[in-house]
């Protein structure tokens, strides 16, 4: 092995790296989901949905939403940070996160939310 | 979200370079300030994309650590082990040499770990339930084998042990100090090791260039141990790459200096990747760069994981790329530098960065003492690893009580 062999392993390995990742993100961009199509097989998978808040709890260290779209309602939580967005209620917005299910309940915990 | 993810990863090896060639200054650190600006950072991009650049950052600085290591005898815990054979290698004129050493362990561990991730991560998702029930026992074993493996002095490596045991214990339960860890970590393996270069009134000689030549068989070798030590120690609290670097030498007798640095380069890598393969399996994060990912990222998909390991094979390439040209622009200017000058330089620097991240006096206090300890174990020729007491024996205490 030398200097240049190692130069060359690692270009080889950064160019399928890199292809790897164009793969993934392009498989990956996430969909909008309505709530009626989120089933127990969506579970752990990550997804995208817009819709309304119903309700806003408050407990410590989660916010708790009900989100509504024209197809269902679903509970979203979402752990709270220094910096939150003002949510109010009626107020329409998009939550990605992750569908997980709690008292045989499906509930999304969301990573990202912003105003639709 | 391609663009984000390549720009993330770019920015991680700009971090990674600032992070691995400064004494003292970690990931764990830029990953603590990375999570209380998450809030702000969340609103301009994702999640994954933040972790993509923790990744990115983590696994060039797993590459550049070795840097600062050998030429100016600045090592940090996981590191600590490459001073000895590095800086000899350095007083011979083949710095260059010792750093290329571990620049193959560390990319080849990376290729070997990717691929071979899921099948150890399942190996040891089934053992862990059982290892989890004994943890305590498994790490006393440990540390008293490590312990009983020192030839020299087993008195003095039990008494450094319980010594730093006791100052980590200590410093970890100190009330109003932040980043206990960063004056603990830099005084036992950062400024004693610099305080020693400075006594030892070291002259560096004029540094030859030359890729070192090792064979496929000792390489292979090599690789098996670290992939071996390495994924136990990835699973296990407390013990990190230096404990792994000593457990793995077992496994392969008659190990030379050059096939050492090799194992301390690849064994850092796997740490980091199998970290990852921890979080996703076990939901356990075994470092301070994982442990600010796990709290971004609340669930890790296996979509998310391919697209880590996508991520610190691209990461990894860069620093191959990185290291080299680095380390000859270190091989270059070395002998050419006051050495001295340099060296108070750098203990000025972690003194001043100890003051503003402990933001009181106790985080200078716990440097000035970790320092005095970490200053012992060169003195009596014994082994440094045993000052991991200090996260050892807090971890064993914990999972006793």
């Amino acid at each position: 092995m030398n200097e240049n062999t190692l130069l060359k392993c690692s270009l080889l390995f950064s160019i399928l790296g890199i292809l790897a990742i164009l793969f993934i993100s392009e498989t990956s961009s996430i969909e909008l989901s309505k709530i009626s199509d989120l089933t127990k097989e969506s579970i752990e998978e990550k997804v995208r949905i817009i819709g309304e808040i119903k309700t806003i709890g408050d407990s410590p260290g989660l916010i708790i939403l009900n989100l509504e779209d024209d197809t269902g309602t679903i509970t979203v939580m979402l752990f709270k940070n220094e910096e939150e967005i003002p949510l109010e209620k009626n107020q329409r917005v998009e939550v990605i996160g992750t569908i997980t299910e709690y008292k045989d309940q499906l509930e999304i915990i969301a990573d990202q939310i912003k105003v639709a | 979200m391609f663009i984000e993810i390549i720009i993330a990863i770019f920015l991680g090896c700009l971090f990674g370079i600032f992070t691995g060639l400064i004494p003292g200054v970690h990931i764990n650190l830029i990953s603590l300030i990375v999570l209380s600006l998450s809030a702000y950072l969340l609103n301009i991009t994702s999640p994954i994309i933040i972790a993509v650049f923790i990744i990115s950052m983590s696994i060039t600085h797993s590459f550049l650590d070795t840097i600062p290591s050998i030429f100016l005898g600045a090592p940090e815990a996981d590191t600590a082990l490459s001073v000895l054979p590095g800086h000899k290698m350095l007083l011979e004129g083949r710095g260059y040499e010792a750093v290329m050493l571990t620049l193959i362990g560390s990319f080849f561990a990376l290729i070997l770990t990717i691929i071979l991730a899921f099948p150890i991560g399942k190996i040891i998702e089934f053992i862990y339930p059982f290892l989890q029930q004994i943890m305590s026992f498994i790490l006393i074993f440990a540390s008293s084998f490590l312990i009983f493996r020192e030839k020299k002095s087993r008195l003095w490596a039990l008494t450094l042990f319980l010594l730093s045991g006791i100052l980590g214990i200590a410093t970890l339960n100190l009330p109003n100090l932040k980043n206990p860890l960063f004056p603990l970590l830099s005084g036992l393996f950062g400024t004693s090791t610099l305080v020693i270069s400075l006594s030892d009134k070291t002259k560096i000689p004029l540094q030859k260039i030359t890729f070192p030549k090792i064979s496929k068989k000792e390489l292979t070798k090599i690789m098996g141990s670290s992939l071996v030590a390495g994924s136990l120690c990835s699973f296990l609290p407390g013990l990190g790459p230096a404990q792994a670097a000593i457990i793995g030498s077992e496994f392969y007798k008659k190990i030379t200096n050059e096939g050492f640095l090799i194992l301390i380069g690849g064994l850092n890598t796997i740490n980091m990747v199998l970290s990852l393969i921890a979080l996703f399996l076990l939901d356990k994060a075994r470092n301070g760069a994982i442990v600010t990912i796990s709290k971004i990222v609340e669930i890790v998909t296996l979509q998310d994981l391919l697209l880590f390991f996508a991520a610190s094979l691209v990461a990894g390439s860069i620093a191959v790329f990185l290291t080299i040209k680095i380390t000859k622009i270190f091989s270059k200017i070395l002998s050419k530098v006051n050495y001295k000058k340099l060296i108070l330089s750098i203990i000025f620097l972690i003194i001043i960065m100890v003051f503003f991240l402990s933001s009181n006096f106790i985080g200078l206090l716990i440097l000035v003492v970790s320092t005095a300890l970490g200053i012992l174990p060169a003195k009596l020729g014994i082994g440094r690893n045993h000052l991991m007491g200090c996260l050892l024996l807090p971890v064993i205490l914990y999972f006793l009580l």
